[in-house]
Order: structure tokens, then sequence, then C-alpha cells
């Protein structure tokens, strides 16, 4: 797994679809936290995560850059976030006169929900660092290298993020206990 | 330091990334500040939360799941060509695999090259004197042939090319195929010329539609043997006499009464090919050829079946039907510019210590084919040489020069299976050791073949090289592990 997201790209188009499977184990988590936090139910997260995959793969060859794999990715996935919400708005709106007679069943959170929803709203620069280092498990160097800024720049980008990250899960406890 | 300062660096400093001074001043600082001590726990609180998230969502089965759902999803792309942009991503690895293609227009060029050599020596009862007397007589011919390419690349991409198109062989001039392929899977369509050369040193695939272009510079003794064939034909049958064949009698096709032979013998083109089924039909009137069906593997993956046919015998060739012109828009296509040196000696040891240097083996065996095969792989090899290449292939800009540097390094292997090819077809009795000799023995025999009256050239396991005579040879071998 040391190899770069470039090589697995050029592998995949030099016809060994099996080593996507490389690119799939990096990025799964930092696909799923991404998902996860915009649309809070974890199974439509992995249900999106898949789909954003199986896209990316067949879409390989309009990648221009392979070494800016993750942000494609994410940017296929948010594509597949907002067909899905638009589907969910539609399913809804065909369902309201339904709704009001059954009890909706409880959709299942994902395990962390709070915490994927903060980062789902921090700024993207911030977002990029907390999911390359803890979902991605890149140390900060490597992200530096990735990001191409200076070492320093991803610490304070990193503890920017965390101050940003409690203050959104301290406002999202305050309005539960309102509510 | 302040408070401030220090809540600053407590996130970098979980991160185990402050260098010593700061660290002692960050702890100095702790001691003494109950507020940035709670700062500390909040921080480490939301970092245990964070790595503890990530490691729940890492233990996710998306990874079956996608590669289940590619794989399924390929399978039904690949079916259903009607499907827009179905083949999209198979066609780019076609076009941009110049190794695919290069091994494609390879094979394609053996057949051809074989095929002459087997007409030109068929013996039976329609007189072989008299078909060479007419080979003889013979200035250009001219023949259509259609190929359909069959199997998988790589053991996934399933291949289904035909091509078809006209090969015309002139003795003063060289050879030039017009090949048109077309495989319904990925899209390809593709239209191409391939010269050979002689009085050039160069072999030219043109490609009109991508207008690219590719020019290899062959070494002279390729060029001369080629001559030599072309123009003494006696060679060729002396050759094709060693190859087991049988008559199948007589029968007609198109209205034309032929006389048919076939062979099954694996040492026709060299070896450089897997298994052949070769039948040739030899019109009774006139004791030309007029058809030839073939069937044939090409290494272990792909199946070629096809025929030629339309034989036409002293067909007019004007000069500039060998004369390639290059429109000004053309540009330079993947390993334009190499140069393919001579299948000696020196270039067979290159391409074993090549080969051992990436793998740590020798190859089983040096079918050209299946070496061309393995050598694709030489960018997963985890040796200092794979990784080498791996450099010197990213560091590559256009795809045209990422292809080149993989042709440049796989060059010295093809060359190796072309060595061993030449050595068959020479009849030097060839014979090599791959399977049981490790690199570095120094005593074990790795290849060899005869090069005259009780005399034979050896290369050892470690590759140096010696001349024995038949006993010492006889004893090296007996001592060879099983």
């Amino acid at each position: 797994m040391t190899e770069t997201d470039e090589f697995y790209v050029e592998r995949c188009l030099d016809g060994h679809p099996d080593d996507f499977r490389h690119l799939v184990r990096r990025y799964q988590p930092v696909l799923l936290a991404h998902l996860a936090g915009k649309l809070g139910q974890r199974d439509r997260a992995e249900e999106a995560a898949q789909e954003a995959f199986v896209r990316a793969y067949f879409n390989m060859d309009k990648l221009k850059k392979p070494g800016v794999f993750l942000a494609w990715l994410l940017g296929i996935a948010d594509n597949v976030v907002k067909e899905q919400q638009r589907a969910e708005l539609i399913r809804r709106k065909r369902e309201s006169v339904r709704a009001f007679c059954e009890e909706a069943s409880q959709p299942e959170l994902s395990q962390d929900y709070a915490l994927e929803a903060a980062i789902a709203s921090l700024p993207e620069a911030h977002r990029t660092v907390i999911l390359l280092r803890y979902y991605g498990g890149l140390p900060c160097s490597e992200i530096a290298k990735k990001l191409d800024t200076p070492l320093g720049t991803v610490t304070k980008t990193l503890s920017r993020a965390y101050t940003l990250l409690r203050d959104s899960l301290q406002r999202q406890t305050a309005s539960e206990v309102r509510a | 330091m302040n408070c401030t300062e220090c809540k600053e660096l407590l996130v970098t400093n979980l991160e185990g990334l402050l260098n010593d001074s700061q660290k002692q001043a960050v702890k100095e600082h702790l001691d003494t500040c109950e507020a940035c001590r709670a700062e500390l726990r909040s921080l480490q609180a939301l970092r245990e939360r964070l790595i503890g998230n990530g490691k729940s969502l890492a233990q996710n089965s998306v990874e079956d799941n996608v590669m289940n759902r590619i794989i399924r999803e390929q399978n039904t792309r690949l079916k259903s060509v009607a499907q827009a942009g179905a083949g999209l991503r198979i066609r780019r690895l076609i076009m941009r695999n110049s190794v695919v293609k290069i091994a494609v227009a390879a094979a394609v060029v053996l057949v051809a090259l074989g095929a002459w050599s087997l007409w030109s020596g068929t013996q039976s009862s329609v007189a072989l004197a008299d078909v060479l007397v007419k080979v003889e007589q013979i200035q250009s011919f001219l023949y259509k042939m259609t190929m359909h390419m069959t199997g998988r690349i790589q053991g996934s991409i399933p291949l289904d090319t035909s091509v078809s198109g006209s090969v015309l062989i002139a003795n003063e001039h060289g050879m030039r195929m017009d090949m048109s392929t077309t495989d319904p899977n990925s899209g390809v369509d593709l239209e191409q010329q391939m010269y050979m050369l002689p009085q050039r040193k160069l072999m030219m695939i043109v490609m009109p539609k991508l207008k690219k272009y590719t020019r290899v510079e062959l070494d002279e003794s390729m060029f001369a043997k080629m001559r030599k064939q072309n123009n003494d034909p006696r060679m060729l049958i002396r050759q094709i006499l060693d190859c087991r064949y049988q008559e199948l009698g007589r029968s007609v096709i198109d209205g034309v009464e032929v006389e048919g032979f076939q062979t099954t013998d694996p040492t026709y083109a060299g070896n450089a090919l897997g298994d052949v089924d070769v039948k040739i039909w030899v019109d009774v009137q006139t004791q030309l050829p007029i058809r030839m069906d073939m069937k044939i593997q090409v290494g272990e993956e792909m199946q070629m079946e096809g025929t030629l046919h339309d034989f036409q015998w002293d067909v007019p060739v004007g000069v500039e039907e060998f004369n390639p012109v290059l429109p000004e828009d053309f540009t330079a296509g993947p390993g334009d510019g190499m140069k393919i040196p001579a299948m000696t000696e020196e270039t067979g040891v290159k391409g074993l210590k090549l080969y051992a240097g990436f793998t740590g083996e020798y190859p089983a065996e040096l079918n050209m084919m299946t070496l061309m095969q393995k050598a694709k792989d030489f960018r997963d090899s985890q040796t200092p040489e794979g990784q080498k290449l791996r450099e010197a292939f990213e560091q590559a800009k256009t795809t045209e020069e990422k292809s080149n540097v993989l042709l440049e390094a796989m060059m010295p292997v093809q060359m190796l299976g072309g060595f061993y090819a030449t050595l068959v077809q020479e009849q030097k009795e060839p014979a090599y050791y791959g399977k049981v000799v490790q690199p570095g023995d120094v005593a074990a025999v790795l290849l060899r073949w005869k090069t005259g009256e009780n005399e034979y050239r050896v290369i050892f396991g470690d590759l140096h090289a010696e001349t024995v005579d038949a006993d010492t040879l006889a004893k090296l071998e007996a001592a060879l592990p099983k």
C-alpha cells in the first residue's frame, strides 16, 4: 500500500482492474466520513460511497491528473449526494400523505454522526486536512506533500480545524439540550 | 510562554511535531496553568474520537461490494455494445497500451512471415521442384488477409479483434501491410500501414486516422536475412522440410482443384508462437498456393484464427507504394525512433540479465510472446530495477514518453526471445534450462546452441559464456538439476 495514487490509477488504466481495490481501501474511511456527515445515515453513506467508487472507476480515463485522485473522488461523491438528496426529496413528497398515517422508522444513524456532521460543516481546507489525517491515516508531513503546502500550514490548519470542530460539536449539544 | 502561545501549539504537540525546545516550553507552561491543561484534555478527547471514528469506518466492507459491482458492471457494459460509452475505458486501454498494440502487430507480422516461409516449403505430389521454379521467377506478390483474435489481455480484458487487409511483398522493395483493425467490444477502429523497408533499414507504421507514425530502425543483419530469404526460397524450403507436415489430399476451393498440406509443428515460426495448426492449399494447375487457413495460440492468452487468400503473383509494383509519405501534421507515436539491435549472443545475454534483475529468476521459457507478456509486469517488480523503472515512468510526461520508457525497458527481453527464435529457425539445436537454473549459478548450463561440428556455445547461470565440445556439453547437461 505504499504506491502513489497515480501508480494505481495507471495500473487500472493499463487493464489491472483489481488494483482499484488499493484505492478503495485507502480512501474508504475518508469517503465514508465525508459522506456520512452530509447524509447522516450510515447505510446511505455506504451506498453513496460505493456508487462514487464505481463511477470513479468507470470514468478514470477522464481524470486528467492522477495525482489529484482524492479531490476528484470527493467531487464525484458530492454529485452522488446531490442526486440522492434530490431523489429523496421527490420520494418524500410522494409519500408525504402516507407519512401522516405511518410512524416513520428511525433511520440508523452513523456511529458518530455528530462528529461527521461537524466535519461536513468545516470549510473545505480544514475538512481536507482532518479527513486525510484521521480517515486517510496520513501523517502531517505526507499531507503537506500531497497538498503541496508547507508543514507549518498543515499544522496550523489542523489546530484551527480542532477549534472549529469543538465549537460545532458544542453547538450541536447545546441545541439538543434545548430541544 | 503565555496561554495563547501555548494553545496554538497544543494540537501540533499531540501530533508529536514540536521540536525539543518547544516541547519543553509547552510542558513548563502546562505545569503551571490549569486552563491550558483542560484545553489539552479536551483536544485529546476530540483527537481520540476522530481516530476511533476513522478506525470504525475503515472496518466497513465497502471494498468487496465496490469490486464486485465493478466486475459485474464491466461485464454488462462489454456485452451491450449499444450502450453509449460502453467500451470507453478499454478503448483507451488498447489505444494507450502500445505494448498490446505492438504485440498484436508483431503476431500478425510473424504470421505473415511464417506464411511466406511455409508455402515456399511445401513438398508433395504437386512437384516441389516445379513450385520452386515458380517461386524463383516471382518478383512480387500480393495476398489478402483476414484474422480474428480472441482471448484475454492480462487475464481480464476480453479481446475480440478483427484484422483485415492486404500484404504486398516485392523482392526489390520489401514488404507492405495495409491493415484495418476493429474490435466491437472496445470500439477500436484503427487503420494502419506497416512497412518493412530493407533499403532504408526501417520498419515503419503509419496510422492515418490518428495522424501518428512510428519508425523503428532495424539492424542490418535482420534485413540481410530477410533479403536472403526473399531472394532464395530454397533456404526456406530446406528449413521447412524439417517441419513435420501431412498431406490432406485433393479438394476443390472456389472451383479450383487444390491439394492440401497441414502442419502442427511448433517450430513453425521459430517457436515464437504457441500451438499452431496451419493448412495450405495449392492450385494443382498453376502449382501456386491459393489459400492458407491458420489457427494459432499466441502466448498464453491470445488465440488467432485467420485466412490468407486471393494470392496474386507478379503484381506490378510502383516505387511509391514503398515510399510512405508523412503529412506535416502527423506526429511521432509510441516507440518512434527506437533501434532494434541485432539478435546476437550479446543481446540474448543482456535480455537474460535484465529479466533476472527484475524478477530474481530466469524466464521459464523463451517464447517471444510469453516474454513480452511477462515484461509488461516489470513495472510491478519490487526490486531496485522495478523502482527505477517506476520512477522513470512517473517522470515521463506524455503518454508517448511513458510508453517509450516501458518499451525501452522491455526491448532486451524481446530481443532475447528473437535471438532464441533465430536459433530455432537456423536449426542450431538450441536448448534452454531457465526452469531449473538459478541466476548466479557458475556451473549450470542455462542456454546452449550449436556453433560448429562438435562445438557448442554455452551460457551459464552466471551469464558467462564458453565454447565446449559435445562430450563436455553432455556432462554439463547431465549435471543439471531435474
